[in-house]
């Protein structure tokens, strides 16, 4: 394969040669057809109250899981009650994250799909428009028989807007999760670091590179070894460059600016965090093994066995990842950057908002049934039920009409004890703002302690770029490039801040982008977000 | 014209005395008739805009686009490159399994002799996933083994998995001390049938230890060799992902990433179908000739042909 | 055995070649030590891993002897009750699958490796040919559904029996191997094709046949893939499948999530993560001794000739 004028004819030859090679196997055409689902009878369908059906109908239900979790979320009291209350059987269908992959594309390409589709990582955006013909559009059924979900979509608009395709439609309904916060990742640092050096938390970009230089040099686990390493992660996140103004709350490289999309990685603001990453780096005050380990080493660099070693990191919430040193560790507001101005990534919305939640199939034969029982999901004390677990397991009802929440059996984490009594993440809810101000929560840990700190930077959250929708032929493009243009300024990105140089190979980086197609990803973007903006 | 006459009347004749041959491979003919041959329509999704709810059959025609698409994509040439260059490198160390059973068969000890094999056939067995986990451990520059040897001396340790330069070898060589037993069985099953009188004949005629390496073991292993060397030039666009992509980080991106793994992110982000089968068609395409070729050079050179 | 097995082996009389025989000795001996430690120190990495404390793994500390011993690696795995399961489904793929492996590749290699093979090459394109070219994973599902073998256990055994790579690695050993003047003999003698393959053919080949047996029972027991794509019946699922199960903690999005429970589930990996590897190879390796001495040994073709 010679460069230059040998590699266009080697494409064309080696175009012909395929088409030859094609000649082979041209057997059989398949492609399989749409099977019933649905059983039993017609189930004299109900309009309104309940039961849904005066005849028991089963429908068939699929969800995907993470890891190994199971399907223990089945025997959610409320979800049996509701099959006893609307006489609407479901025959659940649970997949485990790890293999849903390759057996998604083989469900798809069957034709064999359940009635009900739950969860929003069960099908993605793509797989969805790809395949539009698989899914009903539920604009009607929301209408007739969704009263529940129709309110709440008078009520948060946003409902509405995050779940209406480019051709205009719903064909997936949305979710509201209670008690959100409106940050994402905050900055957390050694506390008890701090005061063993006798520090101030770090109030700007100047103060926190200090802070970190004393991590490093004055040995504050105080086990005699310079073994700290003041700032870890598993490659630089873009939280390490908040202060600058960036913050990438969706993890698509993109912001919204003065009501415009940006591409950040190509901002001056960009250049001049990096450059503090490179000092910072150069010095020793960042992992030198950050770009090159794995979560596996990152994780134990986090939980080292005799001493804590990480001083400074950006997380969800301070009690997650250190395990038994999560006690030294506090969350602590935005640093502020070199204009003075302090940013944190997330949502002014709060982030609360999903799409994808449900779908409902052409295989489903009784589509009417199957909108009635989702409506049934809209609720607040049903939303809080599949979000956290059963009223009377895990949930207890007050009398002031509070709602708390029960502490989970000893040995289990909140966290884990939620996910196994309850759908927690996936699944339609809507629990409304109002509503909300009813559940109390544990603010010591979980979901209770996120909320807490979200106070120290809630009000510095920046507009995200929302989650949009892509058209198929947008789908068509978006993977080649994203892929090139992601790891070009992942490459670039652990280059600077290893090595440097970044004022000299600016330029040549930004022309380098743009042959790769970045004004037709930004392009594709913008109409994407245009779009988003204008359903009302 | 009239030889070719003879030959196909000796050829039925051959076919009716040799019925029992057909016997013995009517069941792999069968199975590979209804299980390899009969699904291949499939090659058509790199021809077509698949969409699983429109059917291979009712998707529209897409042309040569997508291979048109992956030509003209920004990596073509990188993903081609590296992918080769690795291959190439791994075909250098092909001889190394050779050199490992000639040893083992010079061994005299059996038990040493049967413990060695067992021990050297064992890192087969560990997972990729595994492989790299230990790999990035001992390779670390601040605590691994690697980092450990240099701060003896006193110096900085380098960053091996954060060098592009190294990628290759690290590759390399992590998955010949991984297969390299593995990889000697099957040279050291066609030792054991040596005819043992040559061993003897040869004693008797003087000859040394090198010697009948030389002019009998070696003999024995060349169409094993000749045979599995043309399958793997047959292989060199068909770098395996998982280890490569597990091995990947941003600062050796620029030679870590290949054909295999370029397909796998972009499937990642949205599922493909269509290009990621016309890359993995011409993949194919290129690996047949190849094979081809090769097969072709050694029927005219060893006469070890696979067809 | 093992004294008949030496005895064949040349005898080093010659006085001649005494030094320097002792020399090269020390030298294969020398290196074959060298190599055997830097074979066998990940080896035995991962042994005091699976016994340690897995920050301490991770973070360079354990080297020599376990560190914060535990055996919760273990006692994590054993944990999930199905494990014994995937392990009786997986000595069954293993031991049935091998069997009809060794069925249907080693009598069409045999096959393929005559000269007098009309249609040989053919034949061998035909075969060849799917090494390169398949359908992909769509069209085999579909097919395989077809049959009506999806969540079936024939599904692990069956269809992908035949595996080219294997046929034609055996085929050239047939070649050199099985002189081509016993078949001549033995048509003389009056032998069809099937009796000669099954009385001399295969009693002079266990020596490849130990190495395929091999090669296909180590394929099915790492395989997970076929059973995550075929079978949907969790008491169906193999060893690996299971394994990999307990293994694999996808990253949930963390930001969207609390990412607690995402945090367990990656220490407990991260625990079981070595315990694993001895569970699932220790069984599998045990076969390797029996299937060694085929291979080992010399096979007396002299003796059939004469």
């Amino acid at each position: 394969m010679k460069r230059q004028s040998g590699l266009n004819s080697f494409k064309k030859w080696a175009a012909l040669l395929l088409a030859a090679a094609l000649v082979f196997g041209l057997a059989g055409c398949g492609g399989g057809k749409a099977e019933n689902t649905a059983k039993s009878g017609t189930g004299d369908f109900n309009k309104e109250g309940l039961p849904i059906v005066s005849e028991p109908v089963t429908l068939k239900v699929l969800t995907m899981r993470w890891g190994n979790m199971g399907d223990t979320f089945t025997q959610n009291q409320w979800l049996k009650d509701l099959e006893q209350q609307t006489k609407v059987k479901i025959e659940w269908e649970v997949v485990s994250s790890n293999d849903w992959g390759e057996q998604k594309s083989i469900m798809l390409a069957s034709g064999t799909l359940p009635d009900i589709i739950l969860g929003n990582q069960t099908f993605t955006d793509s797989d969805i428009v790809n395949n539009l013909s698989y899914f009903r559009p539920l604009d009607d059924y929301i209408d007739q028989y969704m009263p529940n979900l129709k309110a709440a979509m008078e009520e948060t608009p946003e409902l509405k807007k995050i779940s209406t395709f480019p051709d205009g439609k719903i064909y997936s309904l949305p979710a509201r999760l209670p008690s959100r916060p409106k940050t994402r990742n905050q900055p957390v640092i050694n506390k008890a670091w701090l005061d063993q050096l006798g520090l101030e938390v770090p109030d700007n970009t100047e103060e926190l590179y200090n802070v970190l230089k004393a991590f490093k040099e004055q040995d504050p686990n105080g086990n005699g070894k310079q073994d700290e390493i003041p700032y870890t992660e598993t490659g630089l996140s873009p939280d390490f460059l908040n202060p600058f103004g960036i913050t990438d709350t969706y993890g698509n490289s993109m912001m919204v600016k003065d009501g415009k999309p940006v591409f950040y990685p190509t901002s001056e603001e960009y250049k001049e965090g990096l450059k503090y990453a490179n000092k910072l780096y150069s010095e020793g005050l960042i992992d030198k093994e950050m770009f090159t380990q794995d979560a596996t080493m990152t994780s134990a660099k986090q939980q080292n066995a005799d001493v804590p070693i990480v001083g400074f990191t950006n997380q969800w919430t301070p009690d997650a990842v250190f395990g038994k040193w999560s006690g030294e560790y506090a969350a602590i507001p935005p640093i502020a950057g070199p204009d003075g101005n302090r940013y944190n990534p997330g949502d002014p919305n709060g982030m609360s908002f999903n799409r994808n939640e449900m779908l409902i199939t052409t295989s489903c034969k009784y589509p009417e049934i199957a909108a009635r029982w989702a409506d049934q999901f809209y609720t607040n004390e049903a939303s809080i039920q599949n979000f956290w677990g059963a009223i009377g397991t895990v949930i207890q009802k007050n009398d002031d009409g509070t709602y708390t929440l029960m502490d989970p059996p000893a040995g289990t984490s909140a966290d884990a004890w939620y996910w196994d009594q309850s759908l927690r993440d996936f699944g339609p809810k809507y629990v409304s703002p109002t509503f909300e101000k009813n559940i109390v929560l544990n603010p010591e840990a979980g979901d209770g302690l996120k909320l807490e700190i979200d106070k120290l930077g809630n009000e510095y959250v920046t507009t995200p770029f929302p989650n949009v929708m892509y058209t198929s032929e947008e789908f068509q493009e978006l993977p080649t490039l994203t892929t090139d243009i992601d790891s070009y300024v992942a490459t670039m990105r652990a280059q600077w801040v290893t090595k440097g140089g970044i004022d000299e190979s600016w330029d040549e980086y930004v022309k380098q982008l743009n042959d790769m197609g970045l004004e037709k990803l930004l392009k594709i973007r913008t109409d994407a977000y245009n779009r988003y903006m204008s359903v009302k | 014209m009239k030889a070719g006459y003879i030959g196909a009347g000796r050829r039925y004749g051959t076919f009716r005395r040799n019925w029992g041959l057909y016997v013995l491979l009517l069941p792999a003919v069968v199975l590979t008739l209804l299980f390899a041959y009969k699904p291949m329509y499939g090659v058509l999704i790199a021809f077509k805009d698949y969409s699983p709810a429109l059917g291979i059959g009712g998707s529209p025609w897409a042309g040569l686009k997508y291979f048109e698409k992956f030509f003209n994509s920004y990596q073509f040439s990188t993903t081609i490159k590296n992918t080769v260059i690795i291959s190439l490198y791994s075909l250098i160390t092909f001889p190394i399994p050779i050199l490992l059973a000639l040893m083992v068969n010079q061994m005299r000890a059996n038990r040493f002799r049967r413990f060695f094999q067992t021990v050297s056939y064992m890192p087969h067995f560990i997972s990729t996933v595994v492989m790299v986990g230990l790999m990035l451990i001992l390779l670390s520059p601040s605590t691994g083994l690697v980092g450990n040897a240099y701060k003896l001396f006193g110096a900085e340790a380098p960053d091996l998995m954060g060098s592009p330069g190294l990628f290759s070898s690290i590759y390399v060589w992590s998955d010949v001390w991984q297969h390299v037993g593995w990889d000697s069985i099957i040279y050291i099953a066609a030792l054991s049938t040596v005819d043992p009188s040559l061993y003897e004949a040869a004693t008797v005629d003087g000859a040394g230890r090198w010697h009948k390496i030389r002019y009998i073991d070696i003999p024995m292993l060349i169409p094993t060799a000749v045979t599995l060397l043309i399958l793997r030039v047959g292989g060199l666009l068909g770098v395996g992902f998982e280890k490569v992509y597990l091995m990947q980080n941003d600062l050796n991106i620029t030679s870590s990433e290949i054909l295999s793994t370029y397909v796998y992110k972009i499937g990642l982000l949205s599922s493909q179908y269509s290009f990621s089968s016309a890359i993995s068609l011409f993949n194919t395409v290129i690996n047949f000739i190849l094979l081809i070729l090769v097969n072709q050079i050694s029927k005219k050179f060893s006469e070890n042909s696979l067809w | 055995m093992e004294t008949a097995n030496t005895t064949l082996r040349p005898v080093t009389g010659a006085i001649k070649q005494g030094r320097s025989d002792k020399a090269t000795e020390v030298v294969i001996y020398g290196f074959a030590i060298l190599f055997l430690i830097v074979l066998m120190y990940p080896l035995y990495f991962i042994v005091i891993a699976s016994f340690s404390d897995p920050s301490a793994v991770a973070n360079g500390k354990v080297w020599f002897i376990p560190r914060g011993f535990t055996l919760d690696g273990y006692k994590e795995l054993f944990k999930h009750q199905n494990i014994w399961i995937g392990y009786r489904n997986t000595i069954l793929y293993t031991v049935i699958g091998t069997a009809i492996g060794l069925a249907v590749n080693i009598p069409a290699a045999y096959a393929l490796s005559r000269k007098d093979l009309a249609g040989r090459k053919f034949l061998s394109l035909y075969f060849i040919f799917t090494m390169f070219f398949s359908g992909g994973l769509i069209p085999t599902f579909l097919t395989i559904r077809d049959f009506h073998m999806y969540n079936t256990f024939l599904v692990m055994v069956l269809p992908f029996s035949v595996v080219v790579y294997d046929i034609i690695v055996a085929r050239t050993f047939f070649q050199t191997s099985i002189p081509e003047d016993l078949w001549e003999a033995a048509q003389i003698d009056g032998c069809g094709n099937l009796r000669y393959f099954v009385q001399i053919v295969l009693p002079l080949s266990k020596a490849i046949i130990a190495v395929l047996g091999l090669w296909i029972a180590v394929g099915y027991w790492n395989s997970y893939f076929n059973a995550l794509i075929y079978l949907k019946n969790p008491d169906l699922h193999p060893l690996q499948l299971i394994l990999r199960n307990i293994l694999i903690t996808n990253q949930m999005q963390s930001g969207m999530g609390t990412g607690e429970a995402a945090q367990i589930a990656l220490r407990l990996a991260n625990m079981m993560r070595y315990s694993v590897i001895i569970i699932a190879t220790v069984p599998i390796m045990c076969v390797y001794p029996f299937a060694q001495k085929y291979f080992n040994q010399g096979v007396m073709i002299g003796a059939v000739k004469s």
